[in-house]
């Protein structure tokens, strides 16, 4: 390790450095869902959310790490919320965000037939729509 | 959660599709004005349809009530491949809000489709 020598002597130095280490713990955390945010657009990551709870994993890890060497109470504060934010993003993903069950449209077999108007207000049909190929129908929630 | 993403990241299908001949028709509660806008932010190629009496959703099965942030009905998201005699050839029906198929299903199942 290159890490110069005048933190060891310096008796407030370790503390200080793990109470960076805590820190460093719980931005890996934050970090999860930031990164989650920024990756919408991206349907493996937004269907699976893995990187965020890898970071939130990594974060809650450091933390553990962390007070295993320091026993002061901040740094367990920190693991504390490392955890808390994990747990939290946790319940959003897989509780919150849970849907209702569409049982008939996981079982249709043929697409209803339908016209409705395009951003124009022009009228579109799934009939003249589906004559020259085929046609994915996207529902998506709106706009905000 | 922004609900839009998505819909940018339907570029490779929606020319998948125009190579067949094929279209990729978007389809929300919003009304005709407020797609316009979207489309235009998002520079997206293909329309969307404006469902704002929820007919067409609670057809496919998809009307979930009350989800909307100002408390109206909004679709479950779901993606049907539809072929040229209307049947439907594949299907995504999200389970949860941020569930999305993966591009690569899509192009699978619409190579798979006459």
């Amino acid at each position: 390790m290159s890490e110069p020598l005048t933190p060891l002597v310096d008796p407030l130095a370790a503390p200080a450095r793990r109470t960076r280490l805590a820190l460093a713990s719980l931005a890996l955390t934050l970090a999860g869902p930031v990164l989650y945010l920024l990756l919408l657009g991206d349907p493996v990551l937004r269907s699976t959310g893995a990187p965020a709870f890898l970071l939130m994993a990594a974060g809650i890890a450091l933390g553990l790490v962390a007070s295993r060497r320091d026993p002061r109470p901040r740094i367990r504060a920190f693991l504390a919320a490392s955890s808390g934010l994990t747990a939290l993003f946790a319940f959003g993903f897989f509780v919150l965000a849970a849907l209702p069950r569409a049982a008939s449209a996981e079982t249709l077999e043929h697409a209803p037939e339908f016209t409705l108007p395009d951003q124009e207000g022009r009228p579109v049909s799934l009939g003249a729509a589906r004559s020259s190929g085929p046609v994915l129908l996207v529902f998506f929630r709106g706009h905000w | 959660m922004s609900c839009r993403a998505e819909l940018r990241g339907l570029g490779a299908v929606y020319e998948a599709l125009a190579e067949r001949g094929g279209q990729l028709l978007a389809i929300s509660v919003d009304p005709p004005g407020t797609s316009k806008t979207l489309i235009k932010e998002l520079a997206l190629p293909f329309p969307i349809l404006s469902d704002g009496d929820r007919r067409v959703v609670r057809e496919y099965g998809l009307l979930h009530a009350g989800a909307a942030p100002d408390g109206g009905d909004v679709a479950i998201p779901a993606h049907f491949l539809v072929d040229r005699d209307g049947g439907i050839r594949w299907r995504h029906v999200a389970r949860r809000v941020q569930d999305r198929p993966l591009p690569g299903e899509v192009l699978e199942a619409l190579a798979g489709t006459p």
